[in-house]
C-alpha cells in the first residue's frame, strides 16, 4: 500500500509551506517521513542543498549512465537523509562471523581441556589458558563489530562481558554438575571454579582480565574505522535530530504525563548530550519556555501536563522543540485540537518564532482556512499525490485542479453572507489499497473526461447502473474483457445492431452527468456480441504552469507523452 | 413555540467540588427552526442538550429552571413519561456517536431497536422502516445487514442520523455532528441534515464549537460561555454585528477563506473554571471592555435590539441577575 | 537569526533538584488519594496492625516460637501439658510439641510478612524485568521469553513450588523466599508486558524516539514510569498471593525449620487433632483468621492503590 507515492516538494529557508488534504491523503505520513519516524521506501530528502548542486543532480539523473550514477550518488550521500549505507550481511561476512565464534568456543573449551590433559605443569597450563582467553576475546571482539552491528560506544563493553562469559561459563557447566542446593551454592561456586581450572588457575584469572580487554580493544578499533567510513550516516542522524523537529497534533497525548515540564523540555538536551552542566540546562530550559510564551518560566517548570490547559501544553511542546534550536519544524495540525480563541495565539507564536529564530515551517493541515492565512505556498494532496502546488494566493483564489476547486468551495466561512456555490463531491475517497488507475481523482471528478484513465471495470459499473435504472435495457451479460474493452451479450429479442442504436443514444444523453461514459471511444458488433472500446487514459503529471505553480490534471495540461496502456 | 428553556441551572458533583455547568440559561425554539448552540469547550452546551432529554450522568442534576416542550415541563415529568418522550419526540445524535455503535450487531438491528422499543410493531415492519430510513439518509438499503466496521466515518454518521429519526421525532439535537469528519464529508452530512429538516419538517438544535458550520446551516444562533448564555439572535445578525464582546472575539477568531489573508484575532486568557467561576460577569477577566460593574454584578440575558438578546452591561437595557429559587431537582 | 541575550535565571532549579521535588510532589498526591479512599484506609489499618504485631513480636509474645513451655515430666494436664486447651496462662493452648500457641501466632506474623513481601519483591523484579524487556524489544526476544514464560505457566504452580522446595532440602528463610519468588513471576511478566505494549504506542514515546532518545532511555524514562503504577499495585497483590503460597507450602509440611509460620501452626493443629470433636478448635481458627485478614488487607490496599495511581489522574 503506497501511502505516499512520488511526492516532491521543496521548502526554501524561512518559508512556510502548507500541505493540505483530507484524512488519508498521506500528508501526516509525509511529515513523519521527513523526521524519519516512518521509513521511506524510495526517494530522497535533501537538506540544505545549494541550488546549483540540486540542479546538477536533476540533470544528471535525467541523463543517466553509470558515471552519472556515481556522481548522483555522491551528491545524495552528501545532502540526502535517505542515503542508506549498504549494511546488509553477505555470505562471506556471515561465514566469517560463524567461523570466528566457532573458533572462539573451541579454543575456550578445547584448549584448556587439552592443556589439562596433555600437560600437567602449572606454568604451561597457565600460558595456554592465557593465550586461549586472549584469542577468544579477540575473536569475539572482531566478530561482534562487523556490520550490521550498530556503531555504539557500549558495544566494546558488551563484547567484553560476552568474552568473559564464553570463557568461563561453558567449561563450568560442562565440567561439573550444576550445584543441587541453591542456598549453599554460593559458597561452592568458587571452589567449583578453581577445581575446573586446576593448576592453570592463575592463568585463567589473568585470562578473565585479558579476554574482555582483547574483545573491547578489537571492537573499538574496528568500530572506530567503521565510524570513519560510514560515520556520515550517524552524523547525519544527529544533525537531523537537532535541526528538524516535529510538533504533534495532540497536546494531551504528546507529553508524558509522568514527566514534569522541566523534564520534558530538557530531555532533548540531555539525550543528545548537548549540555551537561546543570546550570546550562536550566538556563536553556528557562529560555525556551519564555520564548514559547510561558512566562515566568519558574512557575511552569515543576508542573505536570495534567495541570496545564491545552494551549499551555502545546506551548510546552514548542518549547521542547526550541530547546534544540532547530532550523526546520514540521507542524502536524498543531492547533486543531485547541479551542478556537486560543488557536491564534499559538499560530502567532509560531510566526513570531519564525522571525526571531529564523525558522522554516512545514504545516500539515486539513483546514484550508488556516493554510490561507498562514502559508507562503500550499501543496494539495489527494490519495498520496500532490495534485496542485503553488503560492497561497494562486491556489486558493485561482485553483486549477478540480479537486482543489471542490475542496475550496465546501470550506465554510464564518460569514453567513459568503455562501459560495458548493461543489460537493459524491461518494468518499477510495481506500488506499484500491487506488484508481490513471488520475487518482477521476472517479469523483465532476469534469473528468476520456484521458483521465477510466478502466473497463468502472465503465461496466456505470453501464450496469444504467441498466438497472431501466435507461439502457437489453443487456443480458457484461464483462470487462481487458482494461480497455467491455464485452456485452444482448438479451434474446434484440439484435446487437439495434442495441448499439439505443446505446449511442443513451450515451450521448448521459455523458455529462455520468462521466465514465466519456471514456467510450467506440462500439462495435461482432460475432453476435457487442464490444465497447475505451480511450486509454494516463496519469497526469505535475506540470509547471507558471514559475512556482504546478498542477497535475489533463484538463489543464496537455498530456506530456502519448497515453500508454493502463496498468492491468 | 416548540421548546422554551427558562433559567436552567445544572450542577455536577465531583471530587474537586461542585461544577456549575449551566447557570441560568434560557432560549426558545420554534417549530421547523434550526438553532445553533455555539461555544468553546466547557461552556455547557453538551450538558444543556443532555438535560433536555434528562440524560445527565449520575453525578449531575437539574437544580432549577424549566424546560417547556410543547407546554409540558420536562424537568418535572416522571421517569416513565420522559422515557416515552425520549426518541419519540426528541432524539439526539451524541458527540462521537459514530464510534459508539455496537460492533457485534449489524446496523439494521441497531436502527430498529428504538422502533421496536417505542412502538409495538413486528420485526418485519420495523425492518421495512429501517430500509426506508437508510434510503432517506443516502445509504443503500441492501447494506442493512452490514456491521459498523464495514462503514466509513461519514457513513456511520449517516447511520446515527437514521437512528435518530427512527421514531419520527419533532426535535433532533445534533451534538458536534461533523467535527471529526473531513471537510467534504462534512459538507455532505450538513447538506443531508438540511434536506431532512425541510422534508420532514424537523426542528433542530445543532451544537458545535465551529461557527463556520453554524453560519451555513442555522437560522438562529445562541452563544454560550462559562455555563451562561451570552447572546442569541439570527445567524446573519450575530455574525455580522455581534453585540456581546465575547461573540465579537469569537467570530473574529475564525479564519475566513473568502476574506483577507490576515491572522485572526484571539481572546487572551483561558476558559474559566466552572467550580470557581469569576464573580460578576463570567467573561469579564478576558473582556477588553470590562468596567467596574462587570466585576460585581452578573448581567442577565435581555433584548437589546428587536430579535436580539445579549447579556452585557454595555447595553443599558440589560438588568442584573436576581437570585433564583430552588425548584425540584431532577436528572 | 536574531540572538537574544540568554539571561541565566538562578531560580530555575537544576535537573537533579527538579527531579527530587517532582518525586516528592508525586508521593504527596498519592498520599492524599490514599487518605480519601475508605478502602485504602481500611486496608492500611489492617496492614499496620499486623506489621505492628510482627515488629513488636519479641515484646508481645510471652514465649519464643518453638520454646518448650511444657515439660511432659511434670505438667498439669489440660493446663500446662502439651495439647492443652486454652487457659489463662496460655490463651490459645499448648501445641503437641509443647509450645505456647498464642506466642506462635504472634511470631508467625513475622514469617508470613517477611516471606510474603520479599518473595513478592523477587517475583516482581524478575517479572517486571522480563515484561519490560520482552514487551519493548518485541521480535524474537519477545517470542523466546514468552514461550519460556508459557512453559513456567503451564506447570501447575503448586506442583512446581513443591518440587523446587523439596529439591532444596532444608528450608530456611532465604530458600523459602527464593522458591516462592522464582516460581511466581510469570503472571507479573505477562501483565507488565501487556502494559508495556500499550504504552509503547503512545504519542509521547514516538516523540521521544524522534528527538533521539536511545532505547534504554525510553525504557527507563518513559515506559517504566508509566507502567510503574501497575507494577506497584501488582506487587501488592502478589504479596497477598505469596503469603498464601507460603501458608500452603507450610501446610503441606514444607515449612521453615527453625521457626514457625501460620501455615505451620495450622499444619500442626490439624495433625494435633484440632478439628476433631473435643479438640482445640482455636488452634486452627486463630491463625487461619489471621491469614485471611492479612491477605484481605493487602487486597484492599492493593486495589485502592491501583485506582489511585491509575488513569484517574489523567484529567484533561
Amino acid at each position: 500500500m503506497r501511502a505516499v507515492d512520488g511526492v516532491s516538494f521543496d521548502v526554501k529557508r524561512g518559508e512556510v509551506l502548507c500541505i493540505v488534504g483530507e484524512s488519508g491523503c498521506g500528508k501526516t505520513t509525509t511529515g513523519k517521513a521527513l523526521l524519519r519516524l516512518v521509513d521511506t521506501t524510495e526517494g530522497d530528502i535533501f537538506f540544505e542543498i545549494p541550488e546549483e548542486e540540486y540542479r546538477r543532480y536533476e540533470t544528471m539523473r535525467s541523463r543517466g549512465g553509470p558515471e552519472r550514477a556515481a556522481q548522483t550518488d555522491a551528491i545524495r550521500r552528501k545532502y540526502s537523509f535517505s542515503w542508506k549505507e549498504q549494511l546488509a550481511w553477505d555470505t562471506r561476512q556471515i561465514l566469517t562471523v560463524l567461523g570466528a565464534f566457532a573458533a572462539a568456543f573451541i579454543l575456550g573449551l578445547g584448549l584448556p581441556a587439552l592443556a589439562a590433559g596433555l600437560f600437567r605443569a602449572a606454568l604451561v597450563n597457565s600460558a595456554f589458558l592465557l593465550a586461549a582467553s586472549l584469542l577468544c576475546g579477540l575473536l569475539i571482539g572482531m566478530a561482534g563489530s562487523l556490520p550490521p552491528t550498530r556503531i555504539s560506544a557500549r558495544t566494546p563493553g558488551m563484547l567484553g562481558l560476552l568474552a568473559i562469559l564464553a570463557v568461563n561459563l561453558f567449561p563450568l557447566l560442562a565440567a561439573k554438575e550444576f550445584p543441587t542446593s541453591l542456598p549453599t551454592a554460593s559458597a561452592d561456586l568458587f571452589g567449583v571454579w578453581s577445581a575446573v581450572w586446576g593448576p592453570g588457575f592463575f592463568g585463567m584469572l589473568a585470562g578473565i582480565v585479558l579476554a574482555p580487554a582483547a574483545a573491547g580493544g578489537a571492537s573499538k578499533i574496528l568500530l572506530g574505522r567503521r565510524r570513519e567510513t560510514e560515520g556520515l550516516q550517524a552524523i547525519k542522524m544527529r544533525t537531523l535530530r537537532r535541526r528538524l523537529h516535529l510538533i504533534f497534533q495532540d497536546p494531551y497525548e504528546s507529553l508524558n504525563p509522568k514527566q514534569s515540564v522541566f523534564e520534558i523540555v530538557s530531555e532533548p538536551l540531555v539525550v543528545n548530550r548537548i549540555a551537561h552542566d546543570p546550570e546550562e540546562i536550566a538556563a536553556l530550559v528557562g529560555q525556551s519556555l519564555e520564548d514559547a510564551g510561558l512566562r515566568p518560566a519558574e512557575e511552569f517548570v515543576l508542573r505536570f501536563p495534567h495541570e496545564l490547559s491545552g494551549g499551555q501544553r502545546q506551548r510546552v511542546s514548542i518549547a521542547a522543540a526550541l530547546a534544540l534550536q532547530p532550523d526546520f519544524i514540521v507542524a502536524d495540525e498543531p492547533v486543531s485540537m485547541l479551542d478556537v480563541s486560543i488557536r491564534t495565539e499559538i499560530l502567532q507564536l509560531m510566526m513570531e518564532l519564525r522571525e526571531k529564530r529564523g525558522l522554516t515551517y512545514l504545516f500539515i493541515t486539513h483546514d484550508l482556512s488556516l493554510a490561507w492565512i498562514l502559508a507562503d505556498r500550499i501543496a494539495v494532496m489527494y490519495l498520496g499525490k500532490i495534485v496542485e502546488q503553488g503560492t497561497a494566493e494562486e491556489v486558493i483564489s485561482h485553483p486549477k485542479h478540480p479537486y482543489t476547486q471542490a475542496l475550496i468551495s465546501v470550506v465554510p466561512s464564518p460569514d453567513p453572507r459568503h455562501l459560495a456555490k458548493r461543489t460537493i463531491l459524491k461518494g468518499e475517497r477510495p481506500d488506499a489499497v484500491n487506488i484508481p488507475g490513471g488520475c487518482r481523482f477521476h472517479p469523483r471528478c465532476p469534469v473528468a473526461f476520456e484521458n483521465c484513465g477510466w478502466s473497463a471495470d468502472e465503465v461496466a459499473e456505470e453501464l450496469k447502473s444504467l441498466s438497472t435504472a431501466g435507461v439502457l435495457p437489453g443487456i443480458a451479460q457484461m464483462e470487462a474483457q481487458n482494461p480497455w474493452t467491455v464485452a456485452l451479450a444482448v438479451v434474446p429479442g434484440t439484435t446487437p445492431e439495434a442495441f448499439i442504436e439505443t446505446f449511442r443514444h443513451v450515451v450521448k444523453e448521459h455523458r455529462d452527468s455520468r462521466r465514465a461514459l466519456k471514456a467510450i471511444a467506440g462500439v462495435r458488433a461482432r460475432g453476435g456480441y457487442v464490444y465497447v472500446k475505451l480511450h486509454q487514459g494516463s496519469e497526469p503529471r505535475l506540470v509547471e504552469l507558471e514559475p512556482g505553480n504546478t498542477v497535475a490534471c489533463h484538463l489543464v495540461t496537455a498530456p506530456a507523452e502519448a497515453p500508454h496502456a493502463l496498468p492491468a | 413555540m416548540l421548546l422554551e428553556v427558562k433559567d436552567l441551572v445544572i450542577e455536577y458533583t465531583t471530587q474537586s467540588g461542585t461544577v456549575h455547568a449551566v447557570d441560568g440559561v434560557s432560549f426558545n425554539l420554534d417549530e421547523g427552526e434550526a438553532l445553533g448552540l455555539a461555544g468553546e469547550s466547557g461552556c455547557g452546551k453538551t450538558t444543556t442538550a443532555l438535560a433536555l432529554m434528562r440524560l445527565l450522568p449520575y453525578n449531575g442534576r437539574i437544580v432549577s429552571g424549566s424546560i417547556l416542550f410543547r407546554g409540558r415541563d420536562l424537568v418535572k415529568v416522571s421517569d416513565t413519561r420522559i422515557r416515552k418522550i425520549r426518541w419519540k419526540d426528541i432524539s439526539i445524535i451524541f458527540q462521537g456517536a459514530m464510534n459508539s455503535l455496537n460492533p457485534v450487531r449489524n446496523i439494521g438491528q441497531q436502527i430498529a431497536e428504538p422502533i421496536v422499543l417505542h412502538e409495538a410493531v413486528e420485526e418485519q415492519e420495523a425492518m421495512r422502516r429501517v430500509g426506508e430510513l437508510l434510503e432517506l439518509v443516502g445509504i443503500n438499503r441492501e447494506r442493512m445487514r452490514d456491521y459498523p466496521h464495514e462503514f466509513s466515518g461519514g457513513m456511520r454518521q449517516r447511520v446515527m442520523i437514521a437512528m435518530a429519526l427512527a421514531c419520527n421525532p419533532k426535535l433532533v439535537i445534533a451534538d458536534e455532528p461533523v467535527t471529526a469528519l473531513d471537510v467534504m464529508i462534512q459538507a455532505q452530512i450538513l447538506e443531508l441534515l438540511e434536506r431532512l429538516r425541510k422534508e420532514l419538517h424537523l426542528s433542530m438544535i445543532l451544537i458545535s464549537h465551529d461557527l463556520s458550520v453554524m453560519a451555513e446551516t442555522c437560522e438562529k444562533v445562541a452563544i454560550m460561555y462559562g455555563g451562561k448564555m451570552m447572546e442569541i439572535g439570527t445567524t446573519v445578525d450575530v455574525f455580522t454585528d455581534a453585540k456581546h464582546p465575547y461573540t465579537q472575539g469569537l467570530v473574529a477568531a475564525f479564519p475566513d477563506i473568502r476574506g483577507p489573508r490576515t491572522m485572526p484575532a484571539s481572546i487572551p486568557g483561558d476558559v474559566p473554571s466552572l467550580i470557581n467561576p469569576p464573580t460578576g460577569c463570567v467573561f469579564h477577566p478576558r473582556c477588553k471592555f470590562a468596567f467596574d460593574r462587570c466585576t460585581t454584578a452578573e448581567p442577565a440575558l435581555a433584548e437589546v435590539t428587536p430579535g436580539r438578546q445579549a447579556a452585557c452591561f454595555l447595553y443599558p437595557e440589560v438588568p442584573e441577575v436576581v437570585l433564583r429559587t430552588e425548584t425540584v431537582a431532577a436528572r | 537569526m536574531g540572538a537574544t541575550e540568554v539571561v541565566v535565571r538562578p531560580r530555575v532549579v537544576s535537573p537533579f533538584q527538579a527531579s527530587l521535588r517532582v518525586a516528592l510532589r508525586r508521593m504527596q498526591v498519592v498520599w492524599v488519594g490514599i487518605r480519601h479512599s475508605r478502602t485504602a484506609m481500611v486496608g492500611l489499618a489492617i496492614l499496620v496492625l499486623f506489621i505492628g504485631m510482627a515488629v513488636f513480636a519479641p515484646w508481645l509474645a510471652p514465649y519464643g516460637p518453638i520454646d518448650r513451655v511444657a515439660d511432659t515430666s511434670n505438667c498439669v494436664p489440660n493446663i500446662s501439658c502439651p495439647l492443652s486447651p486454652p487457659s489463662a496462662q496460655h490463651p490459645l493452648g499448648i501445641s503437641e510439641e509443647g509450645s505456647d500457641i498464642y506466642s506462635q501466632v504472634i511470631w508467625g506474623s513475622q514469617i508470613s510478612l517477611i516471606v510474603g513481601i520479599f518473595s513478592a519483591m523477587v517475583a516482581s523484579v524478575l517479572g517486571t524485568a522480563v515484561g519490560l524487556v520482552s514487551g519493548y524489544m518485541g521480535g524474537w526476544v519477545d517470542e523466546v521469553m514468552m514461550r519460556f514464560n508459557d512453559v513456567v505457566l503451564s506447570v501447575p504452580w503448586l506442583v512446581l513450588m513443591i518440587i523446587v522446595a523439596a529439591r532444596i532440602g532444608t528450608i530456611d528463610l532465604l530458600g523459602l523466599i527464593l522458591v516462592i519468588g522464582l516460581t511466581g513471576w510469570s503472571i507479573t511478566a505477562r501483565v507488565i508486558r501487556a502494559q508495556v505494549l500499550s504504552v509503547k504506542e503512545r504519542l509521547f514515546v514516538e516523540r521521544a524516539r524522534m528527538i533521539g532518545s536511545s532505547r534504554s532511555h525510553i525504557l527507563l524514562r518513559h515506559i517504566f514510569p508509566n507502567a510503574f503504577p501497575l507494577i506497584f499495585a501488582n506487587t501488592i497483590l502478589t504479596v497477598a498471593v505469596s503469603i498464601l503460597s507460603e501458608a500452603v507450602l507450610a501446610f503441606l509440611g514444607l515449612s521453615i525449620y527453625n521457626t514457625v509460620s501460620w501455615g505451620k501452626v495450622i499444619n500442626q493443629a490439624i495433625g494435633g487433632g484440632a478439628l476433631v470433636i473435643g479438640g482445640n478448635v482455636w488452634w486452627v481458627i486463630v491463625p487461619g483468621l489471621c491469614l485471611v485478614f492479612l491477605v484481605f488487607g493487602f487486597y484492599l490496599f492493593g486495589f485502592a492503590l491501583d485506582e489511585i495511581l491509575n488513569p484517574r489522574l489523567r484529567r484533561r
